[in-house]
């Protein structure tokens, strides 16, 4: 993975003494709240309704375990012993206070993690396929260009004050996007030569996003030379920063100016921006290329026997308990005798995308153990061991068991992303934590759960989607109706490589409802669909909505 | 009539804090001062009060609260009460709540 520099270790330490005379500052009383507000959020510290929440950036979502542990640590001692890993593949401090903000940083720094760009209108974390370098469908690993992302977009002064905050997302998988690029304000698809060359290059989509104007990105260019790919990135930026809109928060994002010019204009004015920067300085070189990707290089991975059948008979064994968490949690790695471990943060009765101290702590071992020290954030709010030797399957599952952290429940419905809600966000109508519980509760037949199959549930606690309701198969969010809690439902979303918006099923529920309407949804499909076979997602295309509706309204 | 009082964030540690009588900050809301709507002066004195001491407190804002019938003060909003009590995770799904399973 990618490692400080002499000029990376500066910049991030020079910053955290600088927000440390900020806070004293604040402290003090010698600078107000609303003077050192921007400063705070510059360095991803917000308030919340009970505390501070601070969010630490997780680079594409990947960690060392020494930094995983280093995140136990902080949040053992500075915050209440757990963390909240968000679908942004960061992780957030729900508690800390203001005087150790200071400290957590210069702790943070000392593993090589900050807390900049995670907040504030500039070019986010970029974020990518929770996959990425051991998924067996990839054409190049997306992580080395979302490091090039990183290093173009950290600090970039022309991009710094964009008109609204800015996402980015890539994944190197042509055929299977895990990384959600179509709702991002920029999706990058790593795509072969259409013309049939050995090289690749990447198709770029522009617009996409969700919150309270759900637009599914649109294609912006087909196909971009790899060498490219910063010059076409900056002249996208640029003619956003130049026509997005200031005047009016809710209109700022690139989507709004995407639809407001159309995809044809708005591709006209980047190509013709674009003619001015392209093979210029931003050009990416062979050597460029070479020196970040030999920060993901694989790992000294031992020569094994392929392990397929071994897998599969652990499915299929007399252990009913390892053999679902194999069948969904498991993935096929892209070297034999290896696998993929999806780590559930979503146990029964506890938020999800929540890990404790220990639970870190825990899983840094495991990485350290059965693979080569690294753990992956993913989007969905769950952790990944990269790198198992299949043969220590059995052994893993029993340890992270022993910590709940082996739901066997990833892609399934209550694999739920929910955002923090009403329960510690400002801006929040409704809770989220609490109807993903129950939910989990609910469906606590795991045969129940696994004949279910793949859908995907996503909650809001209000129209911001930080949960990402709209792309859920399966969207909750909250609403306020004259100060109760109500919960609309959104059926047919995917954040997929087959994306598509959810639309609201019917009238909301009250608190009381929520979780048996979605009980009634989950029944309403098992019992129509047309096989097992038949994905939930698949049903509610073909069926529509009305076999629902008829089900939780009476007469539709 | 409706009652008022003045809450904010504490500076220190984002906690919600109340103005009590004295203009001095309380953890506790049911300490804090109450107003009512027919003293629209007092209340705007009471957030001046509050705005001053911006070194102690963020973003005061005055929350509408009720007297309970143990005539203690309450907040009326959802939100002001999950601020007041805390997170309501570890409440949820309580035996009695939760409902029962459900079968394939
Ligand atoms: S969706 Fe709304 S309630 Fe949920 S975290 Fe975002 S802003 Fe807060």
């Amino acid at each position: 993975m990618y490692r400080y520099d002499h000029y990376d270790q500066t910049i991030v330490d020079q910053r955290v003494a600088q927000f440390r005379d900020q806070v004293s500052r604040r402290l003090s009383g010698e600078i107000s709240e609303d003077e050192f507000k921007p400063l705070r959020l510059q360095n991803g510290l917000y308030m919340q309704l009970h505390a501070y929440m601070l969010r630490v950036a997780i680079p594409y979502g990947l960690l060392s375990s020494r930094q995983l542990r280093k995140l136990a640590e902080v949040s053992r001692k500075y915050d209440r012993g757990y963390g909240h890993f968000s679908t942004r593949q960061n992780i957030q401090y729900n508690w800390p206070r203001l005087q150790d903000v200071p400290k957590i940083l210069a702790e943070l720094a000392t593993v090589e993690m900050h807390s900049i760009q995670t907040s504030g209108n500039c070019i986010r974390n970029t974020t990518s396929d929770h996959l990425a370098g051991v998924a067996r469908d990839e054409l190049v690993d997306p992580r080395v260009y979302c490091e090039i992302i990183r290093q173009w977009s950290t600090f970039h002064p022309e991009f710094a004050f964009l008109p609204r905050k800015f996402k980015i997302a890539v994944t190197g998988a042509p055929t299977a996007d895990r990384a959600a690029v179509r709702v991002h304000d920029i999706g990058v698809r790593v795509v072969p030569d259409p013309e049939g060359g050995d090289d690749y290059g990447f198709q770029i989509l522009v617009g996409g996003g969700l919150g309270r104007t759900p637009r599914i990105a649109q294609v912006c260019r087909e196909f971009l030379p790899r060498e490219q790919l910063l010059s076409y990135l900056e002249a996208i930026l640029r003619v956003y920063n130049r026509h997005g809109r200031r005047d009016n928060k809710f209109k700022a994002r690139i989507k709004i100016l995407v639809g407001a010019l159309g995809i044809a204009e708005f591709k006209g004015q980047v190509e013709e921006e674009w003619a001015q920067i392209r093979d210029g300085a931003m050009t990416l070189t062979q050597a460029e290329f070479d020196r970040v990707a030999a920060y993901f290089q694989d790992p000294d991975y031992a020569e094994l026997e392929p392990s397929d059948l071994f897998v599969d008979s652990l499915k299929l064994g007399k252990d009913r308990t390892l053999g679902r968490w194999v069948a969904s949690n498991v993935i096929g790695h892209k070297i034999p005798g290896y696998s993929i471990v999806m780590v559930s943060l979503k146990p029964k009765g506890k938020p999800p995308g929540d890990a404790t101290a220990e639970q870190m702590e825990l899983v840094a071992d495991l990485a350290d153990r059965y693979g080569f020290g690294r753990v992956v954030v993913t989007h969905e709010q769950n952790l990944v061991l990269p790198d198992v030797e299949s043969r220590h399957l059995p052994e893993v599952h029993a340890q992270l068991s022993a910590s709940s952290l082996a739901e066997p429940n990833v892609g399934k419905v209550t694999d739920i992303i929910a955002c923090p809600g009403l329960d510690y966000c400002n801006l929040a109508n409704a809770r989220s934590i609490p109807i993903a519980t129950e939910i989990g509760e609910r469906i606590d037949d795991l045969d129940y759960l696994h004949d279910l199959g793949d859908i995907s549930l996503n909650i809001s606690g209000c129209i911001n989607a930080c949960g990402h309701h709209h792309v859920g198969n399966i969207g909750i969010l909250g609403i306020d109706k004259q100060g109760e809690e109500f919960y609309q439902l959104m059926l047919g979303g995917s954040s997929s490589d087959d994306a598509s918006l959810g639309r609201i099923l019917g009238p909301a529920f009250p608190r009381a409802e929520v979780v048996e309407a979605v009980a009634t949804v989950l029944r309403t499909y098992i019992d129509q669909r047309e096989s097992a076979d038949e994905r939930f997602l698949d049903y509610v295309r073909r069926a529509g909505f009305e076999p629902f509706k008829e089900r939780l309204y009476g007469d539709a | 009539m409706k009652l008022w009082i003045i809450t904010g964030s504490a500076t220190d540690d984002g906690a919600p804090i109340y103005l009590q009588t004295g203009a001095r900050w309380t953890r506790t809301l049911s300490a804090a001062e109450p107003v009512a709507d027919d003293q629209p002066q007092h209340k705007l004195a009471l957030l001046e009060a509050a705005r001053a001491q911006q070194r102690i407190v963020c973003d005061p804002y005055p929350m509408e609260v009720r007297r309970g019938s143990d005539g203690e003060l309450a907040p009326i909003s959802l939100r002001e009460k999950i601020r007041a009590e805390g997170p309501t995770i570890l409440r949820v799904g309580a035996p009695t709540s939760r409902p029962t399973a459900v079968s394939a």
